[in-house]
């Protein structure tokens, strides 16, 4: 009867112990791909990637679509931009190159799609960041699409 | 004159907090969650949005893609401003012309259209017999190319009262790309950017 006791007295034990056990964190990134640069940290707290495509088509022109989530219980504001690089790893000044905010609600998809602006295009890399205030003070033109 | 002072001071306040209570436009955006203080009236940036995402479909939908090879020789047609505004088209067919150049899926003709350019094409020609030019670098007839297709456009503009007393306007950019010889729309497409604001603001 002592050592039905006893044993039972270890096994809870061992469930006790158990609990003690700090939580392992997910140090798994969630954004892990050479073309998607975060330039907020903190964008890692909720932002996932699901899926990069990209590829050139017959026309030369290479098509771009990436899926993201928000992981987190609220809507979140994002903004990005894609820059196009060419062959020689100079980023194409383009209207199609803008920093673009938009909102992505929680728990749901958010897809960036782009076409590159021209033939010449080899790569492209996407950057996202937090949209602040000071946004709206950035004067030249490449940077002051927040608002679009 | 103590009164005087007294009059435009007490003017000069009323009109600074009146000023505070006028509610500033902002862009309205189905992607956009920050509000910026822009004007209910098509700007700069709103012609940089629309040549973006127009440019960006015309090169997606592929019908700049000439399959007998080579590039097809674009012209600008008309771009007609059907709002209150006085515009410029200028404004956005530039910006899609560039585009469409540095895409290198296209030429743009300047020889006809709306965007035509008269005097490097009539001066050019017109020194055909005068001596002081060498003629040799005279331009033979014959020389101008023909276009493929023309780039049309209608700027549109529509203003409505809100439930909440606003003004809210609509802008749509609407672009057609027409094969000169059969008369076949190739590509189309339109950009809407819509703006709310006080109905004490206006759009020209």
């Amino acid at each position: 009867m002592k050592k039905t006791n006893l044993f039972l007295i270890s096994i809870l034990f061992i469930f006790l112990l158990n609990g003690c056990v700090e939580n392992q964190i997910d140090l798994k990134p969630r954004i892990n791909d050479s073309h998607v640069k975060i330039e907020n940290s903190s964008l890692y707290e909720w932002l996932k990637l699901e899926k990069i495509n990209y590829y050139k088509r017959k026309d030369e022109l290479l098509i771009v679509e990436v899926k993201f989530n928000n992981i987190s219980n609220f809507n979140k504001s994002l903004a990005y931009k894609i820059d196009w690089i060419d062959k020689n790893g100079f980023i194409e000044k383009s209207i199609l190159s803008r920093w673009i905010v938009t909102k992505v609600e929680q728990k749901r998809s958010f897809i960036i799609h782009g076409i590159a602006p021209s033939t010449k295009i080899k790569d492209f890399e996407i950057k996202l960041q937090m949209p602040s205030h000071d946004d709206n003070h950035r004067k030249d033109s490449y940077h002051h699409e927040y608002q679009n | 004159m103590h009164n005087i002072k007294i009059i435009f001071s007490t003017l000069f306040f009323i009109s600074i907090l009146f000023n505070g209570c006028t509610k500033q436009p902002q862009i309205i955006s189905s992607s956009s969650q920050q509000k910026t203080y822009v004007t209910m009236g098509i700007d700069r940036q709103d012609f940089e949005k629309a040549a973006s995402e127009i440019v960006s479909s015309l090169l997606e939908s592929g019908a700049l893609n000439n399959k007998a090879g080579g590039r097809y020789v674009v012209m600008i047609s008309d771009i007609i401003n059907d709002t209150t505004q006085r515009i410029d088209t200028k404004m956005l067919t530039k910006k899609i012309r560039i585009a469409i150049l540095k895409s290198g899926k296209a030429v743009i003709t300047s020889a006809i259209g709306t965007e035509r350019d008269d005097t490097t094409i009539n001066a050019t020609r017109a020194t055909r017999k005068n001596k002081e030019f060498n003629q040799k670098t005279s331009i033979k007839t014959g020389q101008l190319i023909n276009a493929d297709l023309g780039l049309k456009g209608y700027i549109l503009q529509r203003t409505t009262k809100t439930a909440d007393d606003e003004q809210l306007v609509e802008y749509y950019f609407q672009m057609t790309l027409t094969d000169a010889k059969s008369g076949l729309a190739f590509w189309e497409d339109e950009v809407i950017i819509g703006k709310i604001g006080s109905n004490d603001t206006v759009t020209w």
